[in-house]
């Protein structure tokens, strides 16, 4: 600064020089403007109506349901030859679901339609004949999707090339792709994987005479079977042996999955088919009833009554800072009044005044708010009268603090000598001196009255226990949606956020106004 | 010393009167008419009537209260609860030790977090782990206690399942609430033991014991460590008053069965002479604690002078 122009002192540029080298401050001052700009018009930011569930909410907003719940999977026949053929030419195309509550399966024109029913994941089986192949649909929601393990999608075998001759020789060569798109090419590792995710309690052998595809029954690891004994022989470990002319055919198996391996000897023949391909084989839906997890279309998720959480948080933003401001306002008025009346008057009146501040604060805020609810009843209006009961004290302390030390300033005995009355010397001479103190600990109340206005409500002495308070949201996430950790994480997260701008702010607000508050 | 405990007790004396008042006045001040609420709404006028006179409510208040007072003091008796007709000192005598329990161990996590962190902050000051401290506490002081306790809930109990979710079936349940319920507590107590530390460190004395060479562990411990920590006895012991009240929330959380969720319930059901005595309760308590840490001031701390 220049020292040669003289400039007029000014505290207020002072305060903001000061303030403005505390970043952090500065930082939570931009929050908290952000948070008061929500709280004021949170109604028209909310996305959607907080107060009922949002799949009644999609027409209006042009969100088409079925695009949530519904996936179309198209199926692809791949024949022996390496051509392919469209799913509706496919014979026989049957699909399954392993569990139908999860997600339920029907045939459409060009392969399969899935349709979402509960959170969960559960796997899906196409199969034509000989040939199957499987594909896992998870629908979110919910339950935690606790050891979805990618499983086999299907099996793509190598045909043998050139034409056969009975005594004919070759290994078996055969693709693995798993639902989650990794491709197992070594056989040993296949087999494992296989024993791993279609463990089977009984230990039969299959006796691979023209076994039938069927569930019952009980196939180990990856399964090598001739399907005309006549025409080729398989071993264990896939080596196959043709043995006469004909038409023959290995299956290749893997639980639920399966596909061919056509074994020509002598004269040509139709190809067939030899596995099926699936445009998707992990499909992802939503459970769009209950608990949406946090997407593009519901930042935060839903609730127990399917109620969008992020437009719930912006409307509770009002409410909350509703109990904070106006319930600091009424303490911090009250407080300052009595201690401004007790310190200047001192006496009878102090010391009334300080021995019913001290037995306030002898009592920790949130028990003082408890009692007052208790002798009130539950609401909003109650909460914020509990919480400005105990705010009353602390300022009571400070301003009658200040007050003392003001009351001595030459300036107020020279008012007094020349008969200024006393409201006027109180009102113009003392209050405007404990400003500051106020002003750093209004903002700082305002974070701890938040902090006990969440916690009354979330103790359900809110009253209203449906509203979008963020306390109320708590309470009810816990009761209601105890397994899903959006509902209880973002409305908390909420809290967090302004309670600590507040603190910030009013921290720095102290170190800018009055170093020596600093405890 | 004597003389100081006995002036504080005879202190307390006009305190209690206005607690016990209050407390009495509850059941005749808050809506809802208590033999209504005992007996049912539908008995008729003079049942009514025979069951107000048995019950001793068309006494004079002073008569009542003076019986109250008696009933109380002498006999133990806290009145039987509107909702259960069980007797409330009974029930209050059950859960109190789960609360005391609850909040014996918040504090002993509180204090062996909150002392080694603030050591570590004010020995190492302005170093990363100073100021991850410092962040540490002003984020803590800013979480509210029950969402804390629900985050803990939902990554120990409901993803990871190490702990039970609630009750207080197993010693096991207890760990999750007196963390909760410790955590606030401890960062209380981070702050003020790095100030406290941070202010002997500027002694003339451990000046001079590293002056002479001192090895700066030697220093910490039996120099700056044992006067820094006096205060941070005697304010630990002032937060035991809040732990109870933060208790009453943190029990809610996790059905732990102790006077808080009593408490509340008794709140929302509106069952007065229950609320009644705990509101008397943990008046009390305050007092008591009050009184014990101002008392052990002076054991801690001889410059102190009780006069």
């Amino acid at each position: 600064m220049n020292t040669n122009e003289p400039k007029s002192y000014s505290p207020f540029r002072e305060f903001l020089v000061k303030f403005l080298k505390q970043k952090m401050a500065v930082v939570a001052l931009g929050v908290v403007v952000v948070i008061l700009f929500v709280g004021i018009f949170g109604s028209f930011l909310a996305p959607y109506d907080p107060h009922r569930p949002v799949t009644s909410q999609y027409p209006e907003k042009g969100i088409d349901l079925d695009q949530l719940t519904n996936a179309s999977v198209i199926v692809e026949g791949v024949m022996t030859d390496g051509s392919t053929i469209e799913g509706s030419e496919v014979t026989q195309l049957q699909a399954e679901s392993e569990n139908r509550r999860i997600a339920s399966i029907r045939r459409s024109q060009r392969g399969i339609n899935v349709n979402a029913n509960t959170s969960g994941y559960t796997n899906a089986t196409i199969e034509s004949g000989d040939v199957s192949s499987s594909f896992q649909v998870v629908v979110e929601g919910e339950s935690l999707l606790e050891g979805k393990e990618p499983v086999i999608s299907r099996l793509i075998p190598s045909q043998p090339e050139g034409v056969l001759t009975p005594g004919d020789q070759f290994q078996l060569d055969v693709l693995a792709v798993l639902t989650d798109g990794e491709e197992l090419t070594d056989q040993g590792d296949i087999h494992e994987l296989a024993l791993r995710l279609y463990e089977t309690e009984e230990e039969e052998e299959s006796s691979g005479f023209n076994a039938p595809a069927s569930d019952a029954e009980a196939i180990e690891g990856l399964h090598f079977s001739s399907l005309n004994e006549e025409v080729a022989t398989v071993s264990e470990s896939g080596e196959v042996t043709v043995v006469g002319e004909g038409e023959g055919a290995i299956r290749i198996q893997t639980g639920p999955v399966s596909s061919v391996v056509q074994v020509q000897a002598g004269a040509a023949a139709e190809p067939v088919l030899a596995y099926l391909n699936v445009s998707e084989s992990n499909v992802t839906l939503t459970d769009v009833y209950k608990h949406q997890p946090p997407s593009s279309i519901h930042f935060f998720g839903t609730d127990h009554q399917n109620r969008d959480i992020f437009s719930r948080v912006i409307h509770g933003t009002q409410d909350t800072l509703l109990i904070g401001f106006v319930s600091v306002a009424i303490g911090a008025f009250i407080g300052t009044a009595l201690g401004l009346l007790a310190g200047f008057y001192g006496r009878w009146v102090d010391s009334l005044v300080t021995r019913m501040t001290d037995v306030l604060l002898a009592f920790p805020g949130i028990l003082l708010a408890i009692a007052v609810i208790a002798f009130l009843g539950a609401g909003i209006t109650n909460i914020i009268l509990a919480v400005a009961v105990f705010t009353v004290p602390v300022f009571v302390r400070i301003v009658r603090g200040s007050t003392l030390a003001l009351k001595e300033m030459t300036y107020v005995e020279a008012s007094r000598s020349i008969g200024v009355r006393d409201p006027v010397i109180i009102m113009r001479h003392i209050f405007p001196g404990t400003l500051s103190v106020v002003l750093v600990y209004l903002t700082m109340r305002i974070g701890v009255a938040i902090l006990i206005g969440a916690a009354l409500s979330f103790l359900g002495l809110g009253g209203d226990i449906t509203a979008p308070e963020w306390g109320s949201m708590l309470s009810a996430a816990k009761d209601n949606s105890s397994t899903v950790f959006h509902a209880t994480f973002f409305p908390g997260l909420a809290i967090v956020l302004t309670v600590l701008s507040f603190n910030i702010l009013g921290d720095g607000l102290r170190d800018a106004l009055d170093p020596k508050l600093k405890e | 010393m004597l003389q100081f405990v006995l002036r504080r007790l005879v202190g307390m004396i006009p305190i209690l009167f206005i607690i016990t008042i209050i407390s009495f006045l509850f059941v005749h001040l808050t809506p809802g008419d208590p033999i209504r609420i005992m007996y049912g709404a539908e008995i008729d006028q003079e049942t009514y009537q025979t069951l107000r006179e048995r019950e001793g409510f068309n006494d004079p208040l002073p008569v009542q209260y003076g019986r109250y007072m008696v009933d109380m003091v002498v006999h133990g008796d806290f009145g039987q609860s509107y909702r259960t007709r069980a007797d409330v000192s009974e029930e209050v005598m059950r859960r109190f030790g789960y609360t005391f329990v609850l909040t014996i161990l918040s504090m002993f996590w509180a204090i062996l977090i909150g002392v080694s962190v603030g050591i570590i902050s004010a020995t190492k000051r302005n170093s990363i782990w100073d100021r991850a401290g410092m962040v540490s506490t002003i984020t803590a002081l800013s979480i509210p206690e029950f969402w804390f306790g629900l985050m803990l809930m939902q990554i120990f109990a409901v993803q990871l399942g190490w702990f039970p979710t609630s009750g207080a079936a197993s010693p096991l349940h207890i760990l999750l609430p007196s963390i909760t319920l410790g955590f606030g507590v401890a960062a209380t107590i981070v702050r003020f033991t790095r100030s406290s530390v941070l202010e002997v460190m500027r002694e003339d004395y451990v000046r001079t014991a590293r002056a002479k060479g001192q090895k700066e562990r030697v220093v910490i411990w039996s120099h700056v460590l044992r006067n820094a920590l006096i205060p941070v006895v005697t304010m630990a012991g002032l937060q035991f008053g809040f732990l109870i009240g933060g208790a009453v929330v943190v029990e809610q959380v996790f059905a732990w069965p102790g006077l808080g969720s009593y408490l509340i319930d008794s709140i929302l059901s509106r069952d007065y002479p229950v609320i009644q005595a705990l509101i008397l309760l943990f008046s009390l308590q305050f007092l008591l604690i009050n009184l014990i840490v101002d008392i052990s001031y002076g054991f801690l701390n001889p410059q102190i002078r009780y006069d």
